[in-house]
Order: structure tokens, then C-alpha cells, then sequence
């Protein structure tokens, strides 16, 4: 789907037309539910907070200005859906805790097939600061753009971007070391 | 801002050369950037975890269930202002058209309804439509309507309480509503566990355990009286979903609140 036609979809979901809005899930859901089973594991949960997820992006749809921004806000509502089951589960559990016991327990990366070169990276990225830990592996084991980044993390584009940057040469420099 | 423009640009680059299989020997070439093509290059070429197909069809009828409106045909207009057509059927077409006004504004307003929250002037004509509904559909797809109404009551609650957030309405007005609208979600959620009949019990037992968590949500969001009377339709939601309510298992008893019938004994 290209830009334009995503704007003109979105802009018909706006004005409540649904087969409009079926187009945008059809066009985000695949990715969205990769998100979301990554970090819940269970692939009927993660359907129905897929579904939960798309309602409740219908619900508050004219918040969106720009089309370009629809993808990372579905992350980000997602990110929080998940969030509140995992309170529900775990009973009141402090929200700070949950975010961070979820985001190490994601495993996008098949373990068991790396080669020597990539379980060095692995090592060497345990070692980075969280939040550049966590933009590359939204980046490059989730292939998430930055702009989504940005919406999951809750920081501009361009922190994003210089997180990436930082990252990418503090894996240079542990990998010479090691 | 960023503090090596040029280098992040480098990595863009060459991230996306890779993403769309693109001839990064280029970059290899240059010695001093060889390490980064190679580093990131790794990192792309990462194997992924296996993720099972998910049901994205079933996800997105569920969806479009959810959010949408019945579609209601209006009856096409177009009779007016036919001066050449003899006066008796003139004025027949006359009343057909007052008919189809009537018809339209109804449709057109139940339409309008099925959007209306608790508290509304228009939102009896929801419920009535919902009914209409019930009855016209056929006994295996009795349950599922049933849990969508329950969802229905659901979204209400959570618009009532966030009105009463926004200071739309005061306190008391949202306790009272809620009230009210808790007791429709029971009702809705009893009759769908009565009607599940021939429908595997653990599909059923999904549905009204993702109930159960919405209400639980709407709960931690709410306060004062409102969090009680959720934390109510919260604890029979789960009394049905065990099969413990004491009104489901003894099919003699009227269908009204637990707690009536607890005060009634």
C-alpha cells in the first residue's frame, strides 16, 4: 500500500467507515500480532489482544494526524494492552515492573541457529545500556522503523536514531575487544 | 539531535540496502566502514523464532463485529415534486413518501442509537434494537450475540467513566448508570451461559473470561462507588464463568441479581 493510498484510507476510517478501517488491519495485523506473540507467547492470547488492540485503535482513531505515525501508535497500544494482561495475571503488579520483566523476556531470535559471529553479538549486547539494548533488538530482531520505536519507547525519532547510533558503535568496539 | 549525521545516514543506508536485498559489496569495498557492513549485516541475517499463523481472518470478522453498525437499507427517495402524474396517485405518492421519511428518520435515528451511552436520550432505542436482534437470529448464534452486548455494556461502562473523568457528568449520575448498566451485563452474560447449549464450553468460558479481564480494567481505572458496582458484575462475571451462579444452575429461578435473590432468601 503506498502513502497515499494509506492516507486516503485512513482518512475514509475516520469518518467511520469500517471497510475502510478492515483494510488497515489487513495492512498492519500480520505485524502487530508478531509484536504481540513475542511477548506473550501463546498465539489465541495474542489474537485477542490483537483484536482488543484494533477495537480500541477504532475507538480513538481521529487522534491520528499522518498516516506515517498509524504504525508505531499500534504498537504502542498494543505494547499496553499487553501490559494490562500481564497486571491482570500477575494481580497488581507495580506497572514498572511488568514493563521491565517483559521486554527480557522476549525472544524474537532462534537461539539454537546462530552462528559463532552472532552468538558474540548476543553476549555483547547483553552489556549495552537498556535502552540501546532494547532499540536494536526492535530494530534489527523485530524489524521495527524507528518512527514505531519512537511510539513503543515513548521518545522522539531522533533519540531513537542517536540510541541506534551509539549502540551500533558500542557493538563495534566490545566485539574488536573480544 | 543527532550527533554523527553523516554515520547514522551510513547506517540507514545500508540497513535498508540489506532489508531489500541490495548489493552492499559497495560498502565492503571501503575499508573503514568493512566493520559496520559486516556487523550489520549479522544482525540482519539474525534467525527468527517461529511464530504459529495466527487466525487474522477470524481476528478481523471479530473486529468488524465489534465496531460495527448493522447496515439498514433507506428506502430510496425520488417521488416528490411529479406534478404530471394524475392527482390521486400524486397524493398516494405523497403518503408513501411521508411513509418513507418516517422510515428513514427511524432507521437513520436507530442508527444514531446503536453510538448512544447510558444516560442518553436516544439510548432505549439501542436496547430495543438489540432486542429486535435477539430475536431474529438464529438459536447457535444466540451465545455470541448475547457476549457482544455484554462487550456493548462493557464500552459503555468505560465511556460513562470516562465522562464522569471529563466532569461531563457528576458522581453520582455515573454510579447510577453504571448501576443500571452492570445489571444489563449480567443479564446478557447469564443468558449467554443458559443459551451455550451445543457450543464447546471452553469457547464460551474464553469469551467470558475476556469479559471478566475488560471489567477488571475498568475497575482499576474507576473509583468510589463506580469500583464497587464493577467490582461487583466483576465477581458474578466469574461466578458464571465457573458455572457457580446460583440463578444459571437452578433453572427454576427467575433471572434477576444475585444479590436480590440473596436478599430475597
Amino acid at each position: 500500500m503506498t502513502e497515499e493510498e494509506l492516507k486516503r484510507i485512513l482518512q475514509k476510517a475516520q469518518n467511520g467507515d469500517s471497510e475502510a478501517f478492515g483494510l488497515i488491519y489487513e495492512h498492519f495485523s500480520e505485524k502487530i500480532y508478531r509484536f504481540i506473540y513475542f511477548r506473550v507467547s501463546h498465539k489465541e492470547v495474542a489474537e485477542d489482544i490483537l483484536s482488543d488492540t484494533f477495537v480500541k485503535a477504532w475507538q480513538k482513531i481521529n487522534q491520528i494526524n499522518t498516516p506515517q505515525a498509524l504504525s508505531g501508535w499500534l504498537y504502542q497500544i498494543a505494547k499496553n494492552n499487553i501490559i494490562d494482561y500481564y497486571r491482570i495475571k500477575k494481580d497488581l503488579v507495580p506497572l514498572a515492573d511488568v514493563e521491565e520483566t517483559l521486554e527480557d523476556q522476549v525472544s524474537p531470535v532462534d537461539i539454537i541457529n546462530l552462528n559463532l559471529q552472532q552468538k558474540k553479538i548476543l553476549e555483547v549486547l547483553s552489556q549495552l545500556p537498556e535502552d540501546q539494548r532494547e532499540v536494536i533488538k526492535y530494530r534489527f530482531f523485530e524489524d521495527l522503523t524507528s518512527e514505531e520505536i519512537a511510539y513503543v519507547l515513548g521518545k522522539t525519532e531522533g533519540a531513537i536514531r542517536v540510541l541506534q547510533h551509539r549502540a551500533i558503535l558500542k557493538l563495534k568496539e566490545l566485539l574488536k575487544e573480544k | 539531535m543527532s550527533e554523527n549525521p553523516d554515520y547514522e545516514k551510513l547506517i540507514d543506508e545500508i540497513s535498508n540496502c540489506l532489508k531489500n536485498d541490495g548489493d552492499i559489496s559497495v560498502y565492503k569495498t571501503n575499508r573503514k566502514i568493512s566493520p559496520l557492513v559486516t556487523l550489520l549485516s549479522q544482525l540482519d541475517n539474525f534467525p527468527r523464532t517461529a511464530v504459529p499463523h495466527a487466525d487474522l481472518l477470524r481476528v478481523k470478522n471479530q473486529v468488524l463485529d465489534r465496531i460495527a453498525l448493522p447496515k439498514m437499507e433507506v428506502a430510496p427517495h425520488g417521488w416528490f415534486g411529479i406534478t404530471w402524474l394524475p392527482q390521486a396517485v400524486r397524493i398516494g405518492a405523497g403518503a408513501l413518501g411521508g411513509i418513507l421519511i418516517v422510515v428513514s428518520l427511524t432507521l437513520g435515528t436507530a442508527v444514531a442509537a446503536l453510538n448512544s451511552v447510558p444516560g442518553q436520550a436516544i439510548y432505549p432505542l439501542k436496547k430495543i434494537v438489540e432486542s429486535a436482534q435477539l430475536k431474529l437470529a438464529p438459536e447457535n448464534e444466540k451465545t455470541n450475540l448475547q457476549i457482544k452486548f455484554a462487550n456493548n455494556r462493557l464500552d459503555e461502562l468505560q465511556q460513562v467513566i470516562q465522562q464522569q473523568q471529563d466532569g461531563q457528568i457528576s458522581a453520582q449520575e455515573a454510579q447510577k448508570i453504571v448501576a443500571d448498566t452492570v445489571q444489563d451485563l449480567q443479564k446478557s452474560t447469564r443468558a449467554a451461559a443458559k443459551a451455550a447449549g451445543k457450543q464447546p464450553k471452553a469457547q464460551v468460558a474464553d469469551k467470558l473470561a475476556d469479559l471478566s479481564n475488560k471489567l477488571y480494567i475498568a475497575s482499576i481505572h474507576s473509583e468510589g462507588e463506580v469500583k464497587i458496582e464493577l467490582e461487583k458484575a466483576l465477581q458474578s462475571t466469574k461466578e458464571i464463568e465457573k458455572n457457580d451462579d446460583p440463578i444459571i444452575t437452578d433453572p427454576d429461578t427467575k433471572t434477576e441479581s444475585a444479590t436480590e435473590t440473596q436478599q430475597a432468601e
